[in-house]
C-alpha cells in the first residue's frame, strides 16, 4: 500500500474490498458502529465529505430541491460571579429559517454538579458586559443572565421560545426558572412603562 | 465516485459525457402525529413521487415498530427503507438479549443514535415517531436528518410539515387562543383534526395526497383506519 | 439565501361577505438580525383598497411610490377612483416592465370595488403574473405556513369580525413558525364606508 500512500490515491478512492464494507453479517451492526463506540460516525463513501455533501444537498435527478436542513440553536450564555456559576439559554431550535421547535433543551442535565451546553451567541454579551461585576447577588445575577438572553431573542431571528436561567454552586445546579419569552417581553415592556398598542 | 475527469484528466474519455451522481431523491409525503392521555395516532398520506409524477397512491409510510410503537417515515424513499429495516433488526436483537420488547422512548433513542451515526452522509428522511411511552401515555417524537429528537404532542413533518405544523399549534396547543383552558384531547377530536389539516395539505402540496393510512395505538393494541383525500 | 427574504416579512389577505381584509407582519429585519419592528407592507391605495408588497424592502417603498405616481396621474386624467381590479392591472404591467431585472417583491391587493362594493383579492409574482381568487391571497417568507392555516380556517360568507378573527389567527400562527416575520401584526378589515385598522399583539422573538 506504500505507493498508494504515497500518491494519496486512497483519497480518491475507496480502496477497501467491498465485503469488508457491507458484508451480509456486519450489516446491522456495521450500520449502527457508533452503539459500541459512540464517538465512532460512519465515514462518507466519497473524498471530500463537505464539498461533495454540498453538492448533493441542491436538487434530486428530477430537478427537486433537496434540502437537507439540520436544525440549529443558537442563544446560550454562562458566566462565574461570586455565587458560582450562571447559566442561561433560549429554546429554539430552526431548520433553514422554519421554526423546528420552541421548546427545545439546550442544556442538557448531566448530573448534579454537570451541566452541557455548547454553543454561544454574541447578541447577549451587550447587556452582560455592560451589567457585570463578579459581586453579583444571586438575584441580579439571575436577572442578568435572563435580560441577555431575552434581549438576545428579540433582535436575534433564531433565537427564541422559553428562556431557561440555571444555577450552580457548590451544592450542584439548581433550574431557577422557564419564562417563555413573550410573556417577558410584555412584564418587560410594562415595567418600562410601555403599553404596546 | 471516481470524479475521473477532475481527478485523472488524464483518463478522461474524449468526448466522454459526465453523469454526475444524485444519492437523494425525494420522494415527497407528510406525517402528522398526536399524543393523548392514553393514546396516540399517527397519519401519513400514501403518494409516493418523483418530481412531477407518481409511482404509487398506495404507499403506506408507516412503520409497526412494536404493538405500541409507529413510526412514520418520508423523504428519500430508498433511505427510509434501509432505516426501518435496520431499525426493525436492532429492536429483535435488543428483545432477544433483554428478554423483553423496547418501549417507545428507547426506539426513540435508539433511532436518534443511528441517524448521527450517519452525520457526514445523513439519511435524508423525516421521522416522526407515535407511541405509548412505559407508563401508557401517549407520545411523540420528533427529529432532524441527524438525530436531534425532541419529545412533544404533536407534531408534523415531511412534505407538508410546514403547512401544517402552525395550525396544530393553533389547534392542540392552543397558541395564541386566548380564554382558554388547556383540557385533555378527546381521542376522536385528534382524529378529525388529523384528516382535517390533511384535506388542506393535500390542496396546495402535490406531494401530498390520494389518501391517509392512520394508526391508532392504544393499551389495547393498534387500531388501523383509511381516509381518502384528492388524488390530483 | 434568496433576496425574497433578505429582510423577511409576510402579507395575508382574504374575502369575507360584503368586506375583505389584509394583514402584515410589522418586521424589518436584515436576515437573522431584526432591525426595526414598525414596517407594515400595506399600504392604503385608496378609499377601499390596500396593497401589500413584502419581499426587499427597498424595493417594497421603490415600488409604492412608483405605485402612487401612476395612480395619481390616472385619477387627475379620468377623474374617477380606480378599481381594485384596473390597480392589478397597472401594478402587473410595471412588474413586468421589469420582466429581466425584477423587483423582489410579490404583491397581495385587497379592496372593495368602489362602484359594486364587490369584494377583491389577487396575489402576483414578481414579475407581474395575476392570480385573482374567490377565497384568500398569500405572500411573503411564510406562505407555505400561510396557505396551511388559511386552508383550514378559511370559510366563504364571513362577516367583518369573523374575518378578523381567522385572518389574525392565520397570519400570528403562521408567523410564529417562521424565524423571519411577526414582531407585531397590523390588520385591515376593509367595508363600505368603513376602514377598521386593528394592531394584534404577537410574540417578539
Amino acid at each position: 500500500m506504500a505507493l498508494v500512500d504515497l500518491c494519496r490515491l486512497d483519497e480518491k478512492i475507496n480502496l477497501k474490498p467491498a465485503s469488508s464494507i457491507a458484508s451480509l453479517e456486519n450489516d446491522v451492526i456495521g450500520y449502527s458502529q457508533n452503539f459500541i463506540n459512540s464517538a465512532q460516525l460512519a465515514s462518507p463513501p466519497f473524498a471530500n465529505p463537505i464539498e461533495t455533501l454540498a453538492q448533493f444537498n441542491s436538487k434530486d435527478e428530477t430537478g427537486k430541491d433537496i434540502k437537507i436542513q439540520f436544525d440549529h440553536g443558537t442563544t446560550t450564555l454562562g458566566f462565574r460571579y461570586k455565587g458560582g456559576v450562571l447559566l442561561a439559554v433560549d429554546s429554539r431550535a430552526t431548520g433553514g429559517q422554519f421554526i423546528g421547535s420552541q421548546t427545545m433543551k439546550k442544556i442538557v442535565e448531566i448530573n448534579d454538579y454537570l451541566l452541557g451546553c455548547t454553543t454561544i451567541l454574541f447578541y447577549a454579551f451587550g447587556v452582560l458586559d455592560s451589567g457585570y461585576n463578579w459581586d453579583l447577588t444571586d438575584e441580579e445575577a439571575q436577572e442578568l443572565g435572563r435580560r441577555a438572553i431575552y434581549h438576545a431573542t428579540h433582535r436575534d431571528a433564531y433565537s427564541g421560545g422559553i428562556i431557561r436561567v440555571y444555577h450552580i454552586s457548590d451544592k450542584g445546579w439548581v433550574n431557577i426558572s422557564n419564562e417563555d419569552c413573550s410573556e417577558l417581553h410584555y412584564k418587560y415592556q410594562e415595567q418600562k412603562g410601555l403599553k404596546d398598542e | 465516485m471516481l470524479g475521473l475527469s477532475e481527478n485523472f484528466p488524464e483518463y478522461a474519455l474524449p468526448g466522454g459525457k459526465q453523469a454526475r451522481f444524485e444519492p437523494y431523491a425525494d420522494n415527497g409525503g407528510s406525517i402528522v402525529a398526536i399524543a393523548g392521555e392514553d393514546y396516540a395516532v399517527i397519519g401519513a398520506d400514501t403518494r409516493l413521487s418523483t418530481g412531477f409524477s407518481i409511482y404509487t397512491r398506495e404507499q403506506k409510510k408507516l412503520f409497526q415498530l412494536s404493538d405500541r410503537t409507529v413510526l412514520g417515515a418520508t423523504g428519500c424513499w430508498c433511505d427510509t427503507l434501509t432505516l426501518t429495516r435496520l431499525l426493525k433488526a436492532r429492536m429483535q436483537m435488543y428483545e432477544h438479549e433483554h428478554n423483553k420488547s423496547m418501549t417507545t422512548p428507547a426506539v426513540a433513542q435508539m433511532l436518534s443514535t443511528m441517524l448521527y451515526y450517519k452525520r457526514f452522509f445523513p439519511y435524508y428522511v423525516s421521522n416522526v415517531l407515535a407511541g405509548l411511552d412505559g407508563d401508557g401515555k401517549g407520545c411523540v417524537y420528533s427529529y432532524d436528518p441527524i438525530g436531534h429528537c425532541e419529545r412533544s404532542n404533536y407534531r408534523a413533518g415531511g412534505s407538508a410539515g410546514a403547512q401544517l405544523q402552525p395550525l396544530l399549534d393553533n389547534q392542540i396547543g392552543l397558541k395564541n387562543m386566548q380564554n382558554v383552558t388547556e383540557a385533555p384531547l378527546p381521542r376522536e377530536k385528534a382524529l378529525a383534526l388529523l384528516k382535517d389539516v390533511f384535506i388542506s395539505a393535500a390542496e396546495r402540496d402535490i406531494y401530498t395526497g390520494d389518501s391517509i393510512y392512520i394508526l391508532i395505538i392504544t393499551a389495547n393494541g393498534i387500531q388501523e383506519e383509511k381516509f381518502e383525500l384528492r388524488k390530483d | 439565501m434568496s433576496i425574497l427574504a433578505y429582510n423577511g416579512g409576510a402579507v395575508v389577505a382574504m374575502k369575507g361577505q360584503d368586506c375583505v381584509a389584509i394583514a402584515t407582519d410589522k418586521r424589518y429585519g436584515i436576515q437573522a438580525q431584526t432591525v426595526s419592528t414598525n414596517f407594515p407592507k400595506v399600504y392604503q391605495m385608496g378609499p377601499t383598497l390596500f396593497v401589500g408588497l413584502p419581499g426587499l424592502a427597498t424595493d417594497t417603498q421603490t415600488v409604492f411610490q412608483r405605485l402612487k405616481f401612476r395612480m395619481n396621474l390616472y385619477e387627475l386624467k379620468e377623474n374617477r377612483t380606480m378599481k381594485p381590479k384596473t390597480f392589478a392591472a397597472m401594478l402587473s404591467n410595471l412588474l413586468y416592465e421589469k420582466r429581466f431585472g425584477p423587483y423582489f417583491i410579490e404583491p397581495v391587493i385587497a379592496g372593495l370595488d368602489p362602484y359594486d362594493n364587490q369584494p377583491y383579492v389577487c396575489n402576483m409574482d414578481l414579475i407581474g403574473c395575476p392570480n385573482e381568487p374567490e377565497d384568500f391571497v398569500v405572500s411573503g417568507t411564510c406562505s407555505e405556513q400561510l396557505y396551511g392555516m388559511c386552508e383550514a380556517l378559511w370559510e366563504p360568507n364571513l362577516k367583518p369580525d369573523e374575518l378578523f378573527e381567522t385572518i389574525s389567527q392565520a397570519l400570528v400562527n403562521a408567523a410564529d413558525r417562521d424565524a423571519i416575520s411577526g414582531w407585531g401584526a397590523v390588520v385591515y378589515i376593509i367595508e363600505k364606508d368603513k376602514i377598521t385598522e386593528k394592531h394584534v399583539k404577537t410574540r417578539m422573538d
